[in-house]
C-alpha cells in the first residue's frame, strides 16, 4: 500500500460532492466511497469528513435529512444541491487548470534533471 | 428519504439546540457502528475494532464541539430562510386573496390611505414649523431666545446695554442681537428690490454654530461699534436669484438702500433667520444699522436707543434655561440702577428667555394648537378608516374560518395562522400608507394655496425623513393591529367544530365587536358632521360681515424711509406719486394712504378732548390719508366735508360716538398728548361710516384720518389705493411703470387686493372650514359603508329565517322590519353618542366660531338628518335583497 498522502486544502469538499454527486448517501458511505476510490491512498480523519459535511450543509452546497439505510438503521442522508453542483463543477474545472500547469512545470523540470 | 423543501411544509418551526444535539450524537454512534462493523468483517476483534473507529475519526469530543458549532449556525440560517419562505407564502396567499376580492381591498386601502394621508399632512407641517432643524445650525436644542419684556417681543436693548450684558451671564456661553432692517436694493445697476435683511452682532454666527458655504463671515471687529467696513453676508437664494450662483460672488457689491456692501460670504441652503419662517436674505454688521436706517452713527453709542430687538444665545455646557434667566434678569437689574435714566422702561420690563429657535415665539403656542388640533381630525378620520377595515377584516376573518380551520388541522401553528394574518394586515396597511403619502401631497396642496395661520406660503419639499417614517409607522401599527384582529376571532373559535360545520352560517361572537365598531364609527363621524357645519356656517357669516368699504381696491405699497427721505420730501414724493398715477387712463380712482386696511401696518393714536388730562385718552387707529382717499375706498362721508388741511381730523362713526355720544363731532377740538409733555391740536371736519380694518369677528374700530401732511416722519410707508377699470395685471404694470418713473429707486414691498389681506385675515377659518368639511364627507361616506358591511352581514346570515318568513306569508313590512331594525339602533345610537361627544368636543373650535353658537340646534339637527339619509342608504340594498330572497332557495341552501 501506498504512503497516505496529506490532503491538499479545500479539496475534501470537492472530493465529498463528487461521491454525493452519483447518489444521496449518509457520512460512512462517502467515507467508504473515498476509501474505495482512493484506494486508502488519502490521509483524512473521519471527523474532517462530517465537518465538512456540515460546512457544505450550512453553506447550501448539500441537504441532509433523515433516511432509513438498507438494513433499516436511522441515518442522516445527505443530497447535493443545485448550487453544490455548480460548486463542484466549477472548483473542479478550476482544480484540473491548476493541477495541469503545476504538472506542466514539474514534469518539465523533472525531465530537465 | 423526505424531500427537505416537503419537511419544511410540516415542520414549521425550527429545531432547537437539544434536537441537533440529539441528531448529531446519533450520526457520529451510526458512523462508529458501521465502522466497527466493517472492521470486524476484515477479521478485527471487538476491542481492535472499536479502538480503530475511534482513531480513524479522530479526537472525538474536539469533533463534537466543532460540528455542533456548525449545526447550531446551520440550523438559524435555515429557520431565518424558512420563516423568510413562510413569509413569501403568506404574502402569495395574501395577494391571491386580494385579488380574488378586489373591490373589498380597494375599500380597505382606499380609506386606510385618506385617514393615513390626512394625519400625515398634518403631521408634516407640525414637523416643518414646529420639529424641523433651522438649517445649518449647530446644537438647535442648546439655543435659546431672549426676549427683553415679559410675553411680548420688541422692547429693543442698545447696543451699549448688550455689551454690558453678554459677558456676565454664566449660563450662557454666548449671545448675539439682531435688528430686522426695511432694507431694498441689491447689485449695483439693478432695480431694487425689498429684501429681508438684518444688522447683527458680532457673535452671530457663532453663536448659532454656522459654516459659510462661500467666503466668510463677518469678523468681531467689523460687528462691533466703530467699525464701518460695509460687508454683507447673502443667502443662498439671493446668491442664485441676484448672482447667479457664481461662487466668484464674493467681492461682488451689494447696494442697499443707497450705502454699497461688499458680499464677503454666502450662508448655508434654507437659512433664512431664527426662525423657520424667516425671509431674511441679508446679514450686515451691527454698525450698518445706521448708514441703512440713514440715522447718525452715534446712535449706534446711546444707552436708550433700543435697536437690538432679538436675540439668541446658546446656553453654557450643563446649564439650563432656567438658570440663565434668573442670571439675565439680576444682570438687567443691575444695568438699570447704574443707568437709572436710559434704563428707565426695563425697570418694569422682565426679560424672559425661551427654549429652542424656529418659530416665532409668539406664534409657537397657536401653531401648536392649530397643528394638533389637525392631528386630531385627521385621528379621528383615521379611527373611523380603521374600524371600518377591521369590520371587513372581521368578517373576511369570518369567511375564512373554514380555511383557517383546513390549515391548523392539518399541523399549522397557530403562530403560523397568526403569522398569515399578520401579513395580510400589513400589506393592506403599507399599501393604505404609500397612497396616504401621496394622498398627503394633495392635503398639503390646500394648505399652500391659502395663507396658512397667517404665516408666509411656504415653499420648498415637506416630506421627510421623519414625516415618510411618520407614515409608515403609522400603517405598520394598523397592519399589526389589522392582522391581530382576525386572527383573535380564529383563535376563539373551536377548529374542529368549525372543520364540521364550516359552510353552515353561524353568528359568531364578533357581531357584538363590529356592532361596536359600527357605532363608534358613526358617532365619529356625527362629531365631524356637526363640527364641518358649524364652521361652514361661522365662515358664511364672515363672508357676510360688511367691512364698510370696497375690498376691490388694489394697494401698492412703498417705503421712502429706506432710501433716506425726510418727512417734507416724503410729501412731496407722495403727491407726485397721486398726481402720476391719476394720469394712467383706465385708472378711476386714487388716493395715497398712510396705510390700507388688513394689508399694511396700522398705528395706534391717543386723543383726549381739550379739558380732559392726558391720562384718559382714548386709543383710536389712524391713517394719514389724501384727497380722494374715501371715494377711493368707498366710505360714505356722513357729515361735513372730507378734504384736508394739517390739524384737521376725520372721525369714523364708532369713534365719535365713543368720544361724544349721539352729538354732532363737527367743529370739535381734539388733543393729541406727545411723548415728552407737549400736544398736537385738532378740529373735527368731517364724519364717515365705521369701518373694520384688523378683524371680521370684532366690531367695528374706532378709526380717525387726519391728512397725508401730518404723516410723523418715522412712518415712512405709504400706499398707493388705485380703483381701475382695467385688468388687475395691467393695472400693476401700469402702476409699476409710475412709481418708476417718479422715483427709480422705489420698490414695492406689497401689491395685493384689500380682500387678499381680508382672506389671509381668515385664512385659518377658511383652512379649518375646509379640511372638516371634507373629513366629515369622507367620515359619513365610511361610516355609511361600515353600517351597510354590518346590515347586509346580519341580513345574509338570516336569509333562512327570512326565506322562511316570506314562504309563511309574513307582509313585507315585517320583513323590512326584520333587516332595518338593526341598522336603526345601531344608527340611533351612533347619532345618540355623537351629539354627545359633540357637545363636548366642539369647545375645541369655540373660539373660532362666528355668528352661530356652539349648541347651535339647526346645525345638530342638519347633521342628523344627514346621517339618516346615509343610513338608508345604506340599508336599502340589503332589505331589497332580503325582499327577493326566494324561500325554496333559502331553505335548500341549507
Amino acid at each position: 500500500m501506498a504512503r497516505s498522502l496529506p490532503l491538499v486544502k479545500g479539496t475534501l469538499d470537492l472530493l465529498v460532492l463528487k461521491a454525493l454527486s452519483w447518489t444521496p448517501m449518509h457520512g460512512f458511505e462517502v467515507t467508504s466511497w473515498l476509501e474505495e476510490q482512493s484506494g486508502g491512498g488519502l490521509e483524512l480523519t473521519d471527523s474532517a469528513l462530517y465537518q465538512a459535511l456540515y460546512r457544505m450543509e450550512s453553506r447550501g452546497l448539500v441537504e441532509a435529512d433523515w433516511g432509513m439505510t438498507e438494513n433499516n438503521r436511522r441515518a442522516r442522508y445527505y443530497t447535493i444541491t443545485p448550487a453544490g453542483r455548480e460548486h463542484l463543477a466549477t472548483e473542479s474545472r478550476d482544480f484540473l487548470a491548476y493541477t495541469r500547469i503545476m504538472m506542466g512545470i514539474l514534469g518539465v523540470a523533472e525531465v530537465g534533471r | 428519504m423526505i424531500r427537505p423543501g416537503i419537511r419544511r411544509l410540516f415542520r414549521l418551526h425550527g429545531r432547537g439546540q437539544r434536537v441537533v444535539d440529539a441528531d448529531l450524537d446519533e450520526e457520529i454512534r451510526l458512523h462508529l457502528d458501521l465502522r466497527i462493523e466493517k472492521l470486524q468483517e476484515s477479521g478485527m476483534s471487538a476491542d481492535e475494532a472499536r479502538e480503530e473507529a475511534m482513531r480513524r475519526f479522530g479526537p472525538l469530543d474536539e469533533a463534537r464541539r466543532e460540528l455542533r458549532r456548525e449545526a447550531t449556525r446551520r440550523e438559524s440560517r435555515l429557520r431565518l430562510r424558512e420563516r423568510i419562505g413562510a413569509i413569501a407564502q403568506d404574502v402569495r396567499l395574501a395577494v391571491r386573496g386580494i385579488r380574488r376580492t378586489p373591490g373589498y381591498a380597494l375599500l380597505a386601502v382606499f380609506t386606510l390611505a385618506l385617514g393615513i394621508g390626512v394625519t400625515t399632512a398634518a403631521f408634516s407641517l407640525a414637523n416643518w414649523i414646529l420639529l424641523r432643524p433651522v438649517p445649518g445650525v449647530a446644537e438647535p436644542d442648546r439655543l435659546v431666545i431672549m426676549q427683553m419684556r415679559e410675553g411680548f417681543q420688541g422692547t429693543g436693548l442698545s447696543y451699549a446695554n448688550f455689551e454690558d450684558l453678554g459677558s456676565e451671564i454664566p449660563a450662557i456661553s454666548s449671545m448675539a442681537g439682531y435688528a430686522h432692517v426695511g432694507v431694498q436694493g441689491g447689485p449695483v445697476g439693478v432695480k431694487p428690490e425689498v429684501i429681508g435683511a438684518v444688522a447683527v452682532t458680532g457673535d452671530y454666527f457663532d453663536v448659532l454654530g454656522m459654516r459659510p458655504v462661500i467666503g466668510r463671515f463677518p469678523t468681531a471687529e467689523e460687528a462691533s461699534v466703530g467699525g464701518s467696513v460695509q460687508v454683507a453676508v447673502v443667502s443662498t437664494r439671493i446668491w442664485r436669484s441676484m448672482f447667479g450662483g457664481d461662487r466668484d460672488v464674493i467681492g461682488e457689491e451689494l447696494s442697499l438702500n443707497g450705502t454699497d456692501f461688499t458680499v464677503i460670504g454666502v450662508a448655508p441652503e434654507g437659512f433664512h433667520g431664527t426662525s423657520r419662517l424667516g425671509g431674511t436674505d441679508v446679514w450686515v454688521p451691527a454698525p450698518a444699522y445706521a448708514p441703512l436706517r440713514h440715522l447718525p452713527d452715534s446712535i449706534m453709542g446711546e444707552r436708550s436707543a433700543g435697536t437690538f430687538m432679538e436675540f439668541v444665545a446658546r446656553l453654557a455646557p450643563g446649564a439650563e434655561a432656567s438658570m440663565a434667566e434668573t442670571q439675565l434678569r439680576t444682570r438687567m437689574a443691575g444695568l438699570v440702577a447704574a443707568y437709572p435714566d436710559a434704563n428707565e422702561i426695563y425697570k418694569t420690563n422682565i426679560p424672559t428667555i425661551f427654549e429652542g429657535i424656529g418659530l416665532d415665539v409668539r406664534r409657537r403656542e397657536g401653531a401648536a394648537k392649530m397643528l394638533s388640533l389637525m392631528m386630531g381630525l385627521g385621528l379621528v378620520l383615521l379611527l373611523i378608516a380603521c374600524s371600518n377595515v377591521a369590520n371587513l377584516l372581521l368578517l373576511r376573518g369570518i369567511h375564512r374560518r373554514g380555511e383557517t380551520a383546513v390549515r391548523r388541522a392539518l399541523g399549522a401553528s397557530g403562530g403560523r395562522i397568526l403569522q398569515t394574518h399578520l401579513v395580510e394586515g400589513v400589506l393592506l396597511a403599507l399599501a393604505g400608507g404609500v397612497l396616504g403619502a401621496g394622498i398627503s401631497l394633495l392635503v398639503l396642496e390646500l394648505f399652500r394655496s391659502d395663507s396658512f395661520m397667517r404665516l408666509p406660503p411656504f415653499e420648498g419639499v415637506i416630506l421627510d425623513w421623519r414625516v415618510l417614517s411618520f407614515a409608515l409607522a403609522l400603517s405598520l401599527v394598523i397592519g399589526v393591529a389589522f392582522g391581530l384582529i382576525p386572527a383573535w376571532v380564529a383563535q376563539r373559535e373551536e377548529y374542529l367544530a368549525n372543520l364540521k360545520d364550516a359552510p353552515r352560517t353561524r353568528t359568531g361572537g364578533t357581531t357584538t365587536l363590529r356592532r361596536a365598531l359600527s357605532i363608534a364609527q358613526i358617532a365619529a363621524a356625527m362629531v365631524l358632521l356637526i363640527g364641518a357645519g358649524l364652521l361652514a356656517r361661522t365662515l358664511h357669516t364672515l363672508s357676510e360681515v360688511d367691512l364698510g368699504f370696497d375690498e376691490d381696491v388694489l394697494t401698492f405699497g412703498v417705503d421712502a424711509g429706506n432710501l433716506g427721505f425726510t418727512a417734507d420730501h416724503n410729501t412731496a414724493l407722495r403727491y407726485a406719486l397721486l398726481e402720476r398715477v391719476r394720469e394712467i387712463p383706465g385708472i378711476e380712482r386714487v388716493a395715497v394712504a398712510s396705510s390700507a386696511p388688513f394689508t399694511g401696518v396700522i398705528t395706534g393714536f391717543n386723543l383726549r378732548l381739550p379739558n380732559e388730562d392726558n391720562a384718559v385718552a382714548r386709543q383710536a387707529w389712524q391713517y394719514s390719508v389724501s384727497e380722494g382717499y374715501f371715494a377711493t375706498m368707498g366710505i360714505p362721508l356722513m357729515q361735513g366735508r372730507a378734504p384736508l388741511n394739517p390739524g384737521e381730523l376725520v372721525v369714523s362713526e364708532p369713534f365719535s360716538r365713543m368720544m361724544f355720544g349721539d352729538a354732532s363731532p363737527i367743529g370739535r377740538q381734539l388733543v393729541e398728548p406727545v411723548y415728552g409733555g407737549t400736544t398736537n391740536s385738532y378740529t373735527i371736519v368731517g364724519l364717515v361710516d365705521g369701518i373694520r380694518i384688523r378683524s371680521l369677528r370684532e366690531s367695528e374700530d374706532p378709526v380717525v384720518y387726519r391728512s397725508i401732511e401730518s404723516v410723523p416722519a418715522w412712518q415712512s410707508e405709504t400706499t398707493i389705493l388705485v380703483q381701475s377699470r382695467l385688468p388687475r395685471a395691467q393695472t400693476e404694470a401700469l402702476v409699476a411703470e409710475a412709481v418708476a418713473e417718479v422715483e427709480p429707486q422705489l420698490a414695492f414691498y406689497t401689491v395685493a387686493t384689500i380682500s387678499d389681506g381680508v382672506k389671509q385675515a381668515i385664512g385659518e377659518e377658511r383652512l379649518l372650514g375646509r379640511l372638516v368639511s371634507l373629513l366629515a364627507l369622507l367620515a359619513a361616506f365610511l361610516a355609511a359603508i361600515g353600517l351597510y358591511a354590518v346590515v347586509s352581514y346580519a341580513a345574509a346570515q338570516r336569509t333562512r329565517e327570512i326565506g322562511i318568513r316570506i314562504a309563511l306569508g309574513a307582509p313585507i313590512r315585517a320583513v323590512i322590519r326584520l333587516v332595518a331594525r338593526e341598522a336603526g339602533v345601531l344608527a340611533l345610537l351612533g347619532i345618540g353618542i355623537g351629539v354627545v361627544g359633540a357637545v363636548w368636543l366642539t369647545q375645541l373650535v369655540e373660539s373660532r366660531l362666528f355668528g352661530v353658537e356652539r349648541l347651535d340646534p339647526a346645525t345638530y339637527l342638519m347633521a342628523t338628518a344627514v346621517f339618516l339619509l346615509a343610513v338608508a342608504a345604506a340599508t336599502w340594498r340589503p332589505v331589497r335583497a332580503a325582499l327577493r330572497t326566494d324561500p325554496v332557495e333559502s331553505l335548500r341552501h341549507e
